[in-house]
């Protein structure tokens, strides 16, 4: 499982352009699903990892508790696991939101229509102006860095530990 | 309720084979306790009754119904978990509906069920309460009214109480005592702790290494232990244990004789070697008898426990009331030679 995280060894630039191309042989280029992909492949090894470390910390004797009172599998899991995984699938879905509404590089290779570009990279187009417009680059950003504040102070509550506690005598 | 019977029972982990055919029944309504040291497989077997860890060979069954290949939830069986295995994000009401959640009972039979079951546990005040929220003693008897909500064929506990306190330990023995005599259902509880098992149970079974020692009420095996395990294992202190040889009507050992009880089969084998044994209770002090040295004296109120030596062997004597005995005094130890114990040096048979 630990194997997942190895793939951020590999810088994202490195990667970049086997990403661009590959999304070539698939004609996803200037679709918005092609940044979805990625985005996703770039998200899923961390999520994962954190998921497994949450759910490797569910004690067994819940599972156990519930197939006596007569859960069946996907009752346990929906009744059981998923209410107490909550604080992690908040967190992991913080992350993965912010990272994609951070992205610039890959948002900027994968779509190069102006009507589909990203936040991230039309703030970017600014700079690149001989003459860059400070004063609407500053109002952008700020609005640009609103959504990922609400998002945290929305969330900050899920995101405690403890939650399992009571459940079993530690 | 139902009865329970186990039928060569046989239980392996990979290569490892913890449960060595163990066959015996349980009666409808019985308070069957199952004890043992730590890996005697006593937890296993009731996994393996619960439908929790899978049987290597032989037969489960419930109500004369092998359930074997049957799920959990089919077996109609409530478990206790020593860790109580609370559902932490329900309420101690969620908690206990749960599986009549699960059965779509409908919300006035799940209401009143758990009243009644709360009403039994006192735990009233406490059915909006989270498991956080509440000390050991309260989440124990919420795992318990999830049991009862259930009204199951059997109860199981898995040494429910070695999470507790002492004092609290104590208390909820006699609530899960209480309990069992209210209701009435067939209950087979796991302990390691044979002062447990002695004060609840109508039937013992020891286990040892995945074995059957012995089944019987507490006080036949206390009072008639069949081997030499059962005998130091049950009883609290230990029973005194000592090697010795069956001499013309008595065993010598520690340089005495030592009274046989009557009508033991170990006055037949002269110049047997044999484990003399006799409970801490059954040795009194007097002007005459087996002289022997104190090294320690614990009075506890009631009674006093006395350590004392006899030719290197240390002893444990409790007497009633209180002594003048200090250490390092030579006191004269009777025996009652009717609650003697003789077994087989080899075996460790009762002899």
């Amino acid at each position: 499982m630990n194997l997942a995280l190895f793939t951020y060894f590999i810088p994202a630039a490195f990667l970049a352009v086997p990403m661009y191309k590959t999304m070539g042989v698939y004609g996803l280029l200037n679709n918005q699903w092609s940044l979805i992909l990625a985005m996703v492949t770039i998200a899923s090894p961390y999520c994962i990892w954190v998921l497994k470390q949450a759910s490797d910390k569910l004690p067994a004797e819940l599972d156990e508790a519930a197939r006596m009172d007569g859960a069946g599998p996907l009752q346990l899991f929906r009744l059981v696991y998923l209410p107490l995984m909550v604080p992690s699938l908040v967190a992991v879905g913080t992350y993965s939101l912010l990272l994609a509404w951070n992205e610039y590089l890959y948002a900027f290779l994968l779509l190069s229509r102006d009507t589909d570009v990203t936040l991230a990279v039309a703030l970017g187009s600014f700079l690149s102006a001989d003459d860059s417009p400070w004063e609407l680059l500053m109002a952008t950003g700020l609005i640009y860095a609103l959504p990922p504040a609400a998002i945290y102070y929305a969330f900050k509550r899920y995101m405690v530990s403890g939650l399992t506690a009571g459940a079993v005598k530690s | 309720m139902a009865s329970v019977s186990f039928k060569n029972i046989q239980k392996a982990f990979g290569k490892v084979k913890v449960i060595h055919g163990i066959g015996f029944d349980i009666h409808d309504g019985e308070f069957v306790v199952l004890v043992g040291p730590s890996g005697c497989g006593k937890s296993t077997l009731l996994r393996m009754l619960a439908g929790l860890e899978e049987i290597s060979g032989g037969e489960i069954l419930i109500d004369g119904k092998v359930v074997n290949e049957l799920e959990s939830k089919d077996r109609d069986i409530a478990m206790v978990f020593q860790s109580y295995a609370l559902y932490p994000h329900m309420t101690v009401r969620e908690n206990m509906g749960f599986s009549l959640r699960l059965r779509k009972a409908d919300k006035a039979t799940t209401d009143g069920r758990v009243a009644n079951a709360a009403r039994i546990l006192n735990l009233d005040a406490l059915l909006d309460r989270y498991p956080r929220e509440l000390s050991g003693g309260q989440r124990q008897r919420v795992a318990m009214g999830r049991a009862i909500v259930r009204d199951p064929k059997v109860f199981l506990f898995d040494e429910p109480l070695s999470n507790l306190d002492a004092k609290l330990r104590v208390a909820m023995r006699a609530e899960i005592k209480a309990l069992h005599q209210r209701l009435k259902t067939t209950t087979v509880y796991v302990t390691h702790d044979q002062i447990e098992a002695m004060t609840m149970a109508d039937r013992i079974v020891v286990m040892h290494d995945g074995v059957i020692e012995q089944i019987g009420t507490p006080l036949e095996l206390f009072d008639r232990p069949g081997n030499l395990f059962v005998a130091q294992f049950i009883g609290s202190p230990a029973m005194n244990v000592f090697d010795g040889r069956v001499q013309g009507g008595a065993v010598e050992a520690l340089g005495v004789r030592w009274p046989l009880p009557p009508g033991s089969a170990a006055g037949a084998g002269a110049g047997h070697s044999v484990h003399y044994g006799i409970r801490p209770t059954d040795l009194g002090l007097g002007n005459v008898g087996i002289a022997a040295r104190v090294v320690v004296v614990e009075p506890t109120g009631a009674e006093t426990e006395l350590l004392v030596e006899v030719d290197g062997q240390q002893l444990v004597v409790v007497m009633h009331g209180r002594t003048e005995a200090r250490p390092d005094d030579i006191v004269h130890l009777q025996v009652d030679a009717a609650k003697a114990h003789v077994f087989d040096a080899q075996g460790g048979q009762r002899l």
